[in-house]
Order: structure tokens, then C-alpha cells, then sequence
């Protein structure tokens, strides 16, 4: 059964590219535009193995919505990989503290994403 | 007011960096596109350009004439400084609406443009064009390893029949030799009949001597009858035996045709057999070429699509950059709204560049206060694992 990974990101394009990514390499894709709607969008999927998050985004932020995911029982063992423009050590930090595993830099380079999400899927 | 025109001299370059990036859009990706997609995704990429050219170059264009202004204005007449903050305030509210426009249509076409080649790719996939950096544990693709079994499993088969057929042929030969004896062994029983006759006759004189000579005879005619008796008898097996060879020596005679006749038939058909499976092999052998060829370019293929990935992924580091300048506008437009104070452009400047988030974006800050020219971060970094 394929793994299934959780995309937040306000880009609508970004979100396609790791889409395009993900599921050349056999994973299933569920698609959320912020924080807010990656929380309603893990309370409504089965099971969701991974989540790969950007920071910036509109209504919550990539890492309050971390900070959630990880207090929440259910979903708070889902690994979460940051994918973002940012590169300052405060934010990679704080997404650190928050509970992210992984911190990758936009632009990705697929074959770097799918190592990143498949160490993290299998652990 | 004059601080005000200050404040836009030192932001306004900043604005047009901004916009100057979104022509980013037509230098990435089209050569891979046309490689990999061909026609149908370098006409969707054309339309992509074209739908951002026009709200590109209006951006552009409101920073590009609003920065004239200012440089024509020095020193500023005193009474431009009561009119800019209405003009600011009509203005400013449309070219967020640009901003916006751009941001929205590059999202929209770059998502549609992914969508529509996530599709052409899944095309050139099915064909066979898949490539792989996974290749099999002992490195060989899958024809390949047919190839290999089918040479292991094929040429055992044929050397097995070739040695049946042999057994057939040493068979075929064993049988002839045994109706070459078989002769022989005819032709001395049939010795053995003209023996008997000669015997009997041999008796018959015997007898006629024995009754010539008279009672002195007897005893001979006894054994000449005895003897007569023993050639009948030696004549009949002869005979018999004579009979029984000519039967096994005609069985014996078709058996070896036959024999013969397999032999052929089977030599004929492992020769055959052996021209299909060497066919056969052949066809496999070229068919391996083949899928070599086709894993190669779909390698190629693959690199390609994963340089596009990296490529279209300006959208997103342009948005930003743009989002960022929309809420700088919105800063200054509530700030004129406020009536308070205007900050120096130094402290506006420092505040916009807390918003910052990606080095380009620091680049252009600096281009604008008199810095080299900003270039775009294409190289993906590393993951950082925690």
C-alpha cells in the first residue's frame, strides 16, 4: 500500500512540483493550502505517514502548524520535513524546537526530497 | 513632503528589482521542456509567458515611471508635496493589485503548466522512457537478464535432444549390424539343410549297400534308417530355423528404416529447433539493445524532469519576493493613511529587509542601494536532518 504524504504549502505550483515529485516515486498525495487547512485535511485522511510543510504561509505558518501536529495524540508521531525559502538559523531553530525532523531549502531537487522523505518514512 | 520623496527614491528600486525577477519566467526551463514535453508543453509554457508578460511589465512599468518622476522632480517644488500622498493613495492600491495579479497567474499557469506535463510525462513513462536510478541487484536491466536465461535454459534443451538423436542414430546402426549377422546365421542353417540332405541320402546308399551284403547287413540297415531319421529331422530345424530368420530378418529390416527415419526426422527437427531458438535469442539479444537504448534516454528524460522540477520552482521564490513587496505597499499606504510621521527611509528600509527571507532578496536590497546585480539561488541546498 503506497505511503501517503501530506503537502502544505500556499503555492498552488509548489505544491504540483512535489506532487509531480512524490508520486513518480509511488507515494500518495494529499494537498493542503496553509496550516489551518493541513490540520482539517489530517483530521479528515485515514493515515498520513509523512508531512513536508513550507513556513510562510497565510491564516497559520508552517511552524505553529508543526507545533500542533505535535501535540496533537494522533497525529503528533508524523514526521514533518520543512520546505522553504527560509534560511535563517533563528527559523530552522525554531522548527527544530517545534518538532520538524528535516529542514530542505526551495528550490528542491527531487532525488534530495525522496532521500529526505524516505529515511523519514521508514524510520 | 520632501521626506517622503527621499523615502520613495530609496524604495522604489527595490519595487522594480521586484518586478524585474518575474522575467525569470522565460529564461527557465524552456529548452528542457522543449526536449522532454516537446510541442505540447512548449505551447502551454508559451501561453504561460504571454498571460504574465502584460501584468509583468505593468508592475514594471507604474515603479519604472513613478522612479522617473522623482529623478525629474530634484529638488522637489513645494507644492508636488501636498499632492503625493492623495496620489499615493490612488496609486498605491493598483499596483498591489498587479502585484497580485502576477502572483496569481504565474501560480495558477506554473501549477497548470506542472499538472499538464506531470501528464506528458506519464506518457513518455508508459512508452517505456522511464529510466531508472535503481538498477537491479546485480546491475543489468530486466531484458538482460532474459537474455541470460533464456541462452542458460534454451542451449541445454538443444544439446539434450542432440544427444538423444545420436542414441538414435548408434541404435539405428546397432540394429543394422544385427540383421547383418542375422544373414549369416540364415545362411548356415540353410548350410545345415544341404548337410541333412546329403546325410539322407548318404543313409539311402547305406541301406541299398546294407541289403546287397543280406542277413550280414542288418545292422547297418538298422543305422542307416537311424541316420536317415536324424537328417529328416536335421532338414526340418534347418528348415524351421531358415524360416524363423527370414521373419526377424524383415522385422529386423524395418526396424533399422525405421530407425533410420527417426534419426532424420529428428536431426531435421533439432536443426530446426536449434534455427528458432537461435531466432529466437537474436530477437532477445536486439530487443536487450533496445531496452538499453530506452533506459539511457529515459535517464535523460528523467534528469531533465528533474531539472525542470528545480527550474519552475521560481514561481514560488518569486512570489515571495513579491509578497513581501505587496505588504511594503500596504505598510505605506496605511502609514500615509495614519497621517502620522513617515520614518526616515533608512528605518523603513531596515524594517522591509526584516521581512526578508530568501539571499536574493538581501542581493537586490543591496543592487538598490548601489550593489552588483541580484541572480536568482537555482542550486538546491542540502537537507538538514535533526
Amino acid at each position: 500500500m503506497a505511503k501517503t504524504v501530506l503537502i502544505v504549502d500556499d503555492s498552488s505550483s509548489l505544491r504540483a512540483l512535489v506532487k509531480l515529485s512524490l508520486s513518480r516515486a509511488g507515494y500518495a498525495v494529499i494537498e493542503a493550502s496553509d496550516g489551518k487547512d493541513g490540520l482539517a485535511q489530517l483530521d479528515k485522511a485515514a493515515k498520513v505517514n509523512l508531512i513536508v510543510s513550507d513556513v510562510n504561509m497565510p491564516n497559520m505558518d508552517g511552524i505553529t502548524f508543526v507545533t500542533h501536529v505535535k501535540q496533537h495524540a494522533r497525529h503528533k508521531f508524523i514526521p514533518v520535513i520543512m520546505l522553504t525559502t527560509e534560511d535563517e538559523s533563528a527559523k530552522i531553530a525554531q522548527a527544530k524546537a517545534a518538532g520538524a525532523r528535516a529542514w530542505l531549502t526551495k528550490p528542491f531537487n527531487p532525488p534530495q526530497l525522496l532521500d529526505a522523505v524516505g529515511k523519514l518514512v521508514l524510520a | 513632503m520632501t521626506i517622503h520623496l527621499r523615502w520613495l527614491d530609496a524604495t522604489l528600486p527595490t519595487l522594480a528589482v521586484a518586478s524585474a525577477a518575474l522575467p525569470l519566467l522565460h529564461r527557465v526551463g524552456v529548452l528542457e521542456l522543449m526536449a522532454v514535453g516537446g510541442v505540447a508543453a512548449a505551447s502551454i509554457w508559451s501561453a504561460v509567458r504571454s498571460a504574465h508578460g502584460a501584468a509583468t511589465s505593468a508592475a514594471a512599468l507604474a515603479a519604472d515611471r513613478a522612479q522617473q518622476a522623482i529623478n525629474a522632480d530634484e529638488p522637489v517644488p513645494a507644492s508636488c508635496g501636498g499632492q503625493l500622498p492623495p496620489l499615493l493613495r490612488g496609486i498605491l492600491p493598483v499596483w498591489r493589485e498587479h502585484v497580485e495579479s502576477v502572483r496569481s497567474q504565474t501560480d495558477t499557469a506554473v501549477g497548470d503548466l506542472v499538472v499538464n506535463f506531470s501528464a506528458i510525462t506519464e506518457q513518455f513513462e508508459a512508452a517505456g522512457f522511464k529510466g531508472t536510478s535503481h538498477p537491479t541487484a546485480n546491475g543489468q536491466d530486466t531484458t538482460i537478464s532474459l537474455l541470460t536465461l533464456c541462452e542458460r535454459e534454451l542451449q541445454p534443451v538443444i544439446a539434450a535432444m542432440t544427444r538423444i538423436t545420436d542414441s538414435k542414430g548408434a541404435l539405428a546402426a546397432s540394429v543394422h549390424e544385427l540383421s547383418v549377422i542375422t544373414g549369416e546365421l540364415q545362411t548356415m542353417a540353410s548350410e545345415v539343410a544341404g548337410i541333412a540332405a546329403q546325410t539322407n541320402l548318404l543313409a539311402i546308399n547305406a541301406a541299398i549297400e546294407a541289403a546287397r551284403v543280406g542277413e550280414a547287413g542288418r545292422g547297418f540297415a538298422v543305422i542307416a534308417k537311424e541316420i536317415r531319421s536324424l537328417s529328416h529331422a536335421s532338414a526340418k530345424t534347418a528348415n524351421y530355423i531358415t524360416g524363423r530368420m527370414a521373419q526377424i530378418m524383415t522385422i529386423m529390416r524395418s526396424t533399422s528404416e525405421a530407425a533410420t527415419q527417426a534419426a532424420a526426422s529428428d536431426k531435421i527437427a533439432i536443426e530446426l529447433s536449434g534455427t528458432v531458438v537461435d531466432d529466437v535469442l537474436s530477437h532477445v539479444r536486439e530487443l536487450s539493445v533496445e531496452a538499453q537504448t530506452m533506459l539511457g534516454q529515459g535517464n535523460v528524460i528523467r534528469s531533465n524532469i528533474e531539472a525542470l522540477i528545480v527550474s519552475l520552482q521560481f514561481q514560488d521564490r518569486v512570489s515571495q519576493v513579491i509578497g513581501v513587496v505587496d505588504k511594503d505597499m500596504a505598510r505605506l499606504r496605511d502609514t500615509i493613511d495614519s497621517d502620522a510621521a513617515l520614518p526616515s527611509a533608512d528605518q523603513w528600509l531596515a524594517d522591509l529587509q526584516s521581512h526578508y527571507t530568501m539571499k536574493e532578496q538581501r542581493r537586490s536590497h543591496g543592487t538598490s542601494a548601489g550593489g552588483s546585480a541580484a541572480a536568482p539561488s537555482a542550486e538546491p541546498a542540502a537537507a538538514l536532518f535533526f
